[in-house]
């Protein structure tokens, strides 16, 4: 009886579906200048609550049923940030091929287009959260340190993220440690995303397209950290002409040429950047052995209507060789006389192959193969000592996605990936009688094989009220004939309140099979990750998040509203005093334990119009429990800030000129403080150990910090309709040279008394910057 | 919110920037734009600043009793008792004279028990900051109870430990490497159950009694700990290279020690590490001491002095 309801059932339903009078209308949704694809552009049908949004490669598919429209045509609408809607009408007909060309609004002046996941009532509707997707068209207009616009910057003043130390590109995601962020450039992972001991990151804004991040409620299809995704899309290039755009710093140069190899077939982007400090002390007769540069390379062909082969690859090097070749033409008596040798080299290489293929209009296939690579080398001499160590992690991997367009209120998603990591760190070799105390080594290199699949549904019902998100990941590392393995749900919904406003709840499980194997907050060299291993399990973290969404229609305002509680288990750090340095038996100096962040996150922020910006505000707390660390108490992270607050304004002075200025807030970062001391007899009663004791770990929280930073931009006179365009930056770093604090010293008094005193050091003060960028 | 004061400022850049363009007579058109520029450049980076450090008030932590025993062969058991003191009142490379800096925070006047076999014994003060017994016998294996009251402040501490047994350096090699260097290998025999050890190499000058500088322990050559669960037999054989020798004449000292000793001797290793203490969460030391700080440990150490011929 049931078989027979059943096939009854299922009958009536492919009649239904046959007879269905549909129009499928898909496409690509594309810049009409450069031909670059647009994501998450909006197609609708004006006045209902049918529409589709572009997926990351500006796809989109769009299913019409005719009963729900009147007319003898369908009208169409396309929206998206920054450019002016644009209205089709097509015909009823079963499938239509549409793609929508989007012009840009000749007003150059809408500057900073920050959207958190997407503009306007789009951000309301979606059911997703924590997300903020930043475009990088008008990010050079927000000042930054020495002038260089930087997207980890960027990043840093958005709520839920905490910067590390002052001007580093260190973040801290909702509680989380520095390599709890996955970060992806074109799916390729970057395991090293600072130059300069971190204080620039390596991705070149010239080269970029738009970075998502996200830092809760996560997508099934992201994975392999707790805290955040930062999925950074290079440029495709100009389709169409040949641009060329490049830039003059105090810090770096970089130039970007871009155009079609066949016109609206395929096209490239190369853009390199190169610092001069170096140079530049050469010039004035100094010397500084020091320089990083990148090279981003991207390359895409459509292959057919239906298919689009990509390559892109990143390529960058940090250099410090203080040598005596280095010094011979400065100090040639120096070069004779110097026994010694430092230096280092580190850097990334990425490398994404991936085809887009287009199964039938509702269904979209994207391929990657990946490789990435991170290595370093430290070498060192004196007299006829020499040393050298090397480390380096590569991965190997495929990834598939499938987006099934089902219909308009239902969107699947699946896919999985497996990526073979190799790391081989501290490999050591040395000559001379060093070689005696350290004997070279090939290092302990081990595989690591990582995978996930994935599943994942949004569905609409209730006419639109109700959105729901679910999605299953399971994913797993086979690692020193040891499996884990975990299943890691994702949940989300949103519910409409009405027109503008939404209420959304979230929750999602992450897990991590590898960490940074560091025990400092400082960016350095001799960093390795690794891998869970038989006796490291791998971290995990549970996330709730709810959140509130408004649109502001009439003043175009936007607001978010989030909360969150994320636990987190497996947590790594290292016993104290641990030696991590040329340490092969690392993992007996790892402790593993549990944490907990909970917090609120604002943000405001208007995406265009003369005057825009956001503000954001967190209210935030990270704790951590190790047994072994801290006499077993709870103690507070290292990262933990009460309040963190970022002001970020953009306004259109006139026709020439833009002023920008951020200012930003954050309550004390935590500190283990010296607190006093006693003298007791050495090991052997041969003379007097002074012993510090400190406070309990991160008890201390030091002062605010707070800063401003502001920015002129000087553009080229309107009326010249040169092809070769320029504009001057001139702009400062922290104007009011206010120390923002990184630890707590103490120093003897300076006031005459005799005594000391503890103080807080600032790294960064007052810094001018001056930068000329140009296009043609 | 601090005003930009310019006479306070330090331009942090411009330490690193020797003028020196003029220096080379014979330039080019070219290298002179290249040196404007990079003139330009430093000008611009003249008028950043370094930022004024902000002070910053804590909590002074307590006072409290710190206490160090040592157990010298003929039953003699020394007590150091002093307090600890504001990390703000001496700092390493200070002028102060480290006598003095040790007058000051020896306990004059205060009362030192310790109780075997729920016997009492009040040790005798011997000159400030120490105490002393000759009665309390040291047997192996046997629990002792402490108790200390620092007079000034009224604070005491109490603290307990087990007499471990000495461990008889069975024999002492070497194999000279070169002039300064020496493999030297010790024997001995590792007693059941679990046991640490702290082997101390001195050189021939060291004299436990003389502490003419209490901060220079040059004379020290090295200590190695040990962990039986690292052994693989109760007949330990143990090599380590002696770098550096002074003189033809060291000493070898065995002393097997309490867990928690071995531990805080462990994190003074970890903790000394130059690398360590710049960039790594500091390390509060291990202390068996209630109410107070140090460690309370009785152990008696095997010697061998060893001529390299």
């Amino acid at each position: 009886m049931n078989l027979r309801f059943t096939l009854v059932l299922l009958a009536n339903f492919f009649l239904l579906a046959t007879f269905a009078q549909t129009t499928v209308v898909s496409g690509y949704i594309k810049d009409k200048k450069t031909g670059e694809p647009l994501l998450f552009a909006t197609v609708h049908i004006p006045g209902t609550s049918i529409g589709a949004t572009s997926n990351e490669y500006g796809f989109f598919s769009l299913t019409v049923e005719h009963s729900k429209i009147s007319s003898e045509t369908i009208s169409l609408e396309c929206n998206l940030l920054g450019y002016p809607a644009i209205q089709y009408s097509i015909p009823k007909v079963s499938e239509y091929k549409l793609n929508v060309q989007m012009a840009e609004e000749a007003d150059e002046t809408a500057v900073v287009e920050i959207v958190s996941n997407r503009s306007g009532l789009e951000k309301v509707s979606s059911a997703q959260m924590s997300t903020m997707r930043i475009p990088m068209k008008g990010l050079n207009r927000i000042p930054s340190l020495g002038g260089e616009t930087d997207i980890i910057k960027i990043v840093q003043l958005m709520p839920g993220v905490q910067r590390g130390g002052e001007g580093g590109t260190g973040m801290f995601v909702r509680g989380g440690t520095a390599d709890q962020n996955l970060v992806l450039l074109d799916e390729a992972t970057v395991y090293n995303i600072g130059h300069l001991f971190g204080f620039f990151s390596v991705f070149n804004s010239d080269a970029l397209h738009d970075m998502t991040m996200i830092k809760g409620s996560f997508p099934a299809q992201y994975g392999g950290r707790l805290s955040s995704i930062l999925d950074i899309r290079m440029k495709e290039g100009n389709a169409r002409e040949f641009h060329a755009a490049g830039g003059i710093g105090l810090l770096s140069s970089r130039l970007t040429i871009e155009g079609p190899i066949e016109k609206d077939t395929s096209s490239f982007m190369i853009s390199a950047r190169r610092t001069y400090i170096d140079q530049v002390f050469k010039a004035v007769g100094s010397f500084l052995p020091y320089h990083f540069y990148d090279l981003n390379l991207k390359a895409n062909r459509w292959m057919g209507p239906k298919d689009r082969l990509f390559f892109s690859s990143y390529f960058g090097n940090d250099i410090l060789r203080f040598d005596n070749s280095d010094v011979e033409d400065n100090e040639p008596d120096t070069a004779q006389q110097s026994p010694f040798g430092f230096g280092f080299r580190l850097g990334n290489f990425t490398n994404t192959l991936r085809w887009n293929h287009l199964y039938s209009d509702k269904v979209f296939s994207n391929l990657s193969l990946v490789h990435t690579k991170f290595d370093y080398d430290i070498f060192g001499k004196f007299d006829e000592n020499n040393i050298l160590i090397k480390s380096d992690v590569r991965d190997i991997g495929i990834k598939g996605d499938v987006d099934y367009f089902k219909s308009n209120d239902h969107h699947m998603k699946f896919g999985g990936q497996l990526t073979q990591h190799i790391f081989k760190p501290n490999v050591v070799s040395t000559a001379g009688d060093i070689s005696d105390f350290l004997q070279s080594r090939n290092g302990n290199q081990l595989l690591s094989t990582e995978w996930a699949l994935y599943a994942a549904s949004e569905i609409d019902f209730k006419e639109g009220l109700w959105k729901l998100f679910t999605g299953l990941r399971t994913s797993g590392s086979f690692v020193s004939q040891k499996m884990y393995a975990g299943v890691e749900p994702r949940i989300a919904a949103r519910y409409m309140l009405d027109e503008f406003s939404s209420l959304k709840f979230g929750y999602s499980r992450m897990k991590q099979y590898m960490h940074l194997v560091s025990s400092s907050s400082v960016a350095l060299p001799t960093e390795l990750w690794y891998p869970v291993t038989s006796g490291i399990k791998p971290q995990r973290s549970d996330q709730v998040v709810v959140a509130y969404n408004r649109f502001f229609e009439k003043l175009n305002l936007n607001l978010e509203l989030e909360g969150y509680y994320k636990w987190m288990q497996n947590l790594i750090e290292y016993r104290e005093g641990a030696n991590l340095i040329l340490n092969d038996n690392f993992e007996k100096e790892l402790l593993q334990g549990t944490g907990d962040s909970w917090g609120m996150e604002f943000l405001l922020q208007r995406s265009e119009g003369r005057l825009n910006g956001w503000i954001s505000y967190t209210l935030s707390w990270a704790t951590r429990d190790f047994e072994e660390l801290n006499n077993g108490e709870t103690f507070w992270a290292k990262y933990d800030r009460r309040h963190n607050i970022s002001v970020v304004a953009t306004y259109n002075l006139s026709k020439r000129w833009d002023f920008s200025a951020v200012w930003v807030y954050s309550s004390g970062s935590r500190f283990t403080a010296q607190a006093g001391q006693y003298l007791v007899p050495n090991s052997t009663f041969t003379g007097v150990d002074v012993i510090p004791v400190y406070t309990a770990r991160n008890e201390v929280s030091m002062s605010s910090s707070h800063r401003l930073d502001v920015n002129f931009v000087l553009k080229p006179r309107p009326e010249k309709k040169k092809k070769f365009k320029s504009e001057w930056h001139f702009g400062c770093y922290n104007l009011y040279n206010r120390a923002s604090p990184y630890r707590i010293n103490i120093a003897a008094n300076t006031d005459g008394s005799i005594g000391y005193h503890y103080e807080q050091p600032g790294l960064f003060g007052f810094i001018p910057s001056v930068a000329y960028n140009f296009s043609f | 919110m601090s005003s930009l004061d310019y006479s306070d400022l330090f331009p942090l850049w411009l330490t690193i920037f020797p003028f020196r363009i003029m220096k080379k007579p014979n330039l080019s058109i070219t290298n002179i734009l290249i040196k404007l520029c990079a003139g330009v450049w430093c000008a611009f980076l003249f008028f950043s600043c370094s930022p004024k450090p902000i002070p910053i008030y804590l909590d002074e932590i307590e006072s409290l009793p710190v206490i160090w025993t040592q157990a010298i062969p003929s039953s003699t058991t020394l007590l150091y008792l002093s307090r600890s003191f504001s990390a703000l009142e001496f700092q390493e490379g200070d002028s102060t004279e480290t006598e003095d800096l040790l007058q000051q925070f020896l306990t004059e006047d205060g009362l030192v028990i310790l109780t075997h076999n729920n016997l009492p014994d009040t040790l005798f003060k011997v000159s400030n900051g120490i105490w002393a017994t000759l009665s309390t016998e040291l047997i192996p294996g046997d629990t002792y109870y402490l108790y200390a009251q620092d007079f000034l402040n009224g604070k005491s501490v109490t603290a307990e430990t087990q007499m471990y047994p000495a461990v008889v350096l069975d024999t002492v090699t070497y194999s000279i490497i070169d002039t300064i260097s020496a493999d030297v290998t010790i024997q001995f025999v590792d007693p059941p159950g679990a046991n640490w050890y702290a082997v101390h190499y001195y050189s021939e000058y060291a004299d436990p009694l003389e502490v003419d500088d209490p901060f220079a322990a040059e004379n020290i050559v090295e200590t190695k700990l040990l962990s039986d669960l690292e052994f693989g037999s109760s007949d330990v054989s143990f090599t380590y290279t002696l770098e550096f020798l002074e003189s033809d004449t060291f000493f070898v000292s065995l002393n097997n020690i309490s867990p928690e000793y071995y531990d805080y001797l462990s994190q003074r290793q970890r903790g000394g590490n130059i690398y360590n203490q710049l960039i790594q969460e500091p390390i509060n030391y291990v202390s068996n001491v209630q109410g107070g700080f140090g460690m309370f440990a009785l152990h008696l150490p095997s010697v061998r002095q060893v001529i390299l011929e």
